[in-house]
């Protein structure tokens, strides 16, 4: 398995599309965490993380993460950094093991996802913060066991690197997301792209059928330019109201995250970004839509505009709450069409 | 993996970006200069100013060259007194020291909206005696907040105050994603109406469901019911007693100051248990000794 740490951790940084990719079903056009102006005044530090992984074999994983940034979180920046280089690394894992596994149902794949992979990024999430703990102490970090975190004090220090987790997964055809806590994986398409449903196998159809909870969000067919856009939004929670979220540091937060598996669009855009980037721009799904079209044509239109991106979303900030931004958008392509239709 | 050409590349955009790197916070005049260069090119901008009634732009009508910039708006916060005028109220003057402490808080309160450069709040308030009905309707921001005295008769019709704030805090009006509202209750009296029923309607609504607003009450004078109160606000340790003028004046005045500060911070709030709510700023201590000029309730 490739090493997800020599993967460079995006922090005001962004890329344009590689001269000579990868063969990939995905490439990065634009990545960065921008800190919000409110930190900026308050002198604090950037509690966003973001975090990409191209594999040699042409997988392609995405991370963002917001940490909580109050008192009660006040190491969230540490407790974001090790949550995307977690879910890089385990998104990978698991797309590679559900690939392989031709005998199973999507159906039946997402739902032991559902199962297994939340509580999986939560137990490496806190190994890596009881590792960040133990750099503070004299005794050697091997003498922990994970069931220390039972201990009360040790309870106590996880909740400062409390953090939310959006990550995607892209190869073959095949699409892994995962989602604790607020912000957005949003994906434009045209409706000739989307995978033609028809030559899905049954248990896809299933999918499609199966309970709104583990759907995406939203489809919807836009009216203007081209009639037959649609905008997605993947997984999010409608319970989340005001600045509540969900978090890495809850205890049982597995049971509050969202898995979605399945064949992605043939082309498209799709998007991570932290709440600060929607909560900015009004917060309704119309309005994040209306600016996220908007970016998208930018960068079709103008090869310079992921240059000039990162420096926009600081003024989202800036202009908005105040709040830190991280934005990761992917360019989608059919490369591996035959692979998905005989998978 | 990342090839070593991609990442000499990468690391040259680093050193590149790092010039411009506002994230870096032990580079404070760096930030200061892209702050200054922001406020600068905001101006630039060659964007609409959209008013409020123009700010979700018809996406049928969508057009590459409007940049979204201009849209983008600080947050919201909903602040709103929820304030017994019953025929108690009239009694030792009571009334009279809300109305005085709501007024005198007015100055505090602008110079702390003021100071937020992220986020503006806007006032509301319901008045409750027989029925309910507002005092101030339409939201409005603090610099435009005028306090007309309110005059106590009548019975304590909590539950309608309830069902008329419950009409506002709603997902169609309030969006989703809005900074948590606050509410504050200031009552003297046992409520007269099926005020149990409402809060329980309230409660399941999606603003409404414990937690997800910023609500505390002030228990104006021994008398009041602080059962009650506690279950309105979900929580006992958020309802204060204000035995005289001096103590009513104190809590209001950290209500509309502290706690719209705590709640227009824009933190993430998160729940050790569903629906507990977070942990809201101490209140202002009460004094040892008792000023003796402020008659005891």
């Amino acid at each position: 398995m490739s090493n997800p740490e020599t993967s460079i951790p995006s922090n005001n940084l962004h890329r344009i599309q590689k001269e000579d990719p990868v063969n990939s079903n995905a490439t990065i056009l634009f990545e960065a965490s921008v800190i919000g102006a409110r930190h900026v005044q308050e002198q604090s530090v950037c509690q966003d993380a973001a975090l990409s992984h191209l594999t040699d074999d042409g997988m392609l994983i995405v991370a963002v993460a917001d940490g909580h940034g109050d008192k009660k979180h006040a190491l969230s920046h540490i407790g974001s950094r090790l949550a995307v280089a977690t879910a890089v690394e385990l998104i990978e894992i698991a797309l590679r093991d559900v690939i392989v596994q031709s005998h199973k149902n999507t159906f039946q794949i997402q739902k032991e996802l559902q199962l297994q992979l939340p509580k999986r990024i939560h137990y490496e999430w806190k190994k890596r913060i009881l590792e960040e703990i133990s750099k503070d102490r004299t005794e050697d970090a091997t003498e922990f066991v994970i069931e220390e975190f039972e201990e009360e004090n040790l309870k106590e220090q996880v909740i400062l690197y409390g953090t939310t987790l959006l990550a995607v997964g892209i190869f073959q055809g095949h699409m892994l997301c995962f989602q604790l806590g607020d912000g957005d994986i949003f994906i434009l398409t045209n409706r000739e792209q989307e995978f033609d449903e028809q030559s899905a196998d049954d248990a896809f159809q299933q999918l499609i059928d199966a309970e709104k909870s583990i759907l995406p969000q939203e489809w919807e067919v836009k009216p203007g330019s081209k009639e037959s856009e649609v905008t997605q939004f993947l997984l999010g929670k409608d319970d989340l109201y005001g600045s509540l979220t969900y978090s890495l540091c809850q205890p049982n937060n597995q049971n509050m995250a969202q898995i979605f598996y399945g064949k992605h669009p043939r082309q498209g855009i799709l998007s991570l970004s932290t709440d600060g980037f929607r909560d900015c721009v009004g917060g309704g799904n119309q309005d994040f839509d209306r600016v996220m079209r908007w970016i998208y044509q930018k960068i079709e239109s103008n090869q310079n505009f992921t240059t000039q991106l990162s420096q926009w979303i600081s003024k989202v900030s800036f202009k908005g709450n105040g709040d830190d931004i991280s934005l990761i958008i992917v360019d989608i392509n059919d490369f591996f069409e035959k692979d998905v239709l005989s998978s | 993996m990342t090839s070593s050409n991609d990442k000499k590349h990468l690391q040259e955009e680093s050193t590149h970006s790092a010039t411009q790197d506002i994230s870096n916070s032990s580079e404070q005049q760096t930030e200061t200069n892209a702050e200054t260069n922001i406020e600068t090119n905001i101006e630039d901008q060659q964007t609409e100013s959209l008013s409020d009634g123009e700010m979700f732009l018809d996406v049928s009508e969508f057009n590459i060259d409007d940049d979204p910039l201009g849209s983008v708006t600080r947050s919201k916060l909903h602040f709103f007194w929820l304030a017994d005028c019953s025929g108690s109220m009239s009694v030792q003057g009571k009334i009279q020291a809300l109305n005085n402490a709501i007024h005198d808080c007015i100055p505090a309160t602008r110079e702390a909206n003021n100071t937020n450069a992220f986020a503006d709040m806007l006032v509301r308030s319901i008045k409750f005696s027989n029925g309910a009905s507002w005092h101030v309707e339409t939201p409005t921001a603090v610099d435009d907040f005028v306090w007309n005295d309110l005059e106590a008769y009548g019975r304590t019709d909590l539950g309608a105050a309830i069902r008329l704030l419950s009409l506002e805090l709603t997902p169609e009006k309030m969006g989703r994603r809005a900074l948590p509202p606050v509410i504050v209750l200031l009552s003297d009296g046992t409520p007269t109406d099926d005020w149990e029923k409402a809060l329980e309607s309230f409660n399941g609504t999606g603003w409404g469901y414990p937690g997800r607003t910023v609500r505390i009450a002030v228990a104006i004078g021994r008398d009041s019911n602080k059962e009650v109160l506690a279950k309105f606000t979900g929580n006992p340790e958020t309802v204060f007693e204000a035995n005289n003028a001096q103590r009513l004046t104190e809590l209001i005045k950290w209500a509309s100051v502290t706690l719209s500060k705590y709640a227009s911070s824009g933190a993430s709030q998160v729940d050790a248990i569903p629906g507990q709510g977070t942990v809201i700023p101490p209140a202002p201590p009460i004094p040892d000794e008792l000023d003796e000029d402020f008659e005891l309730w």
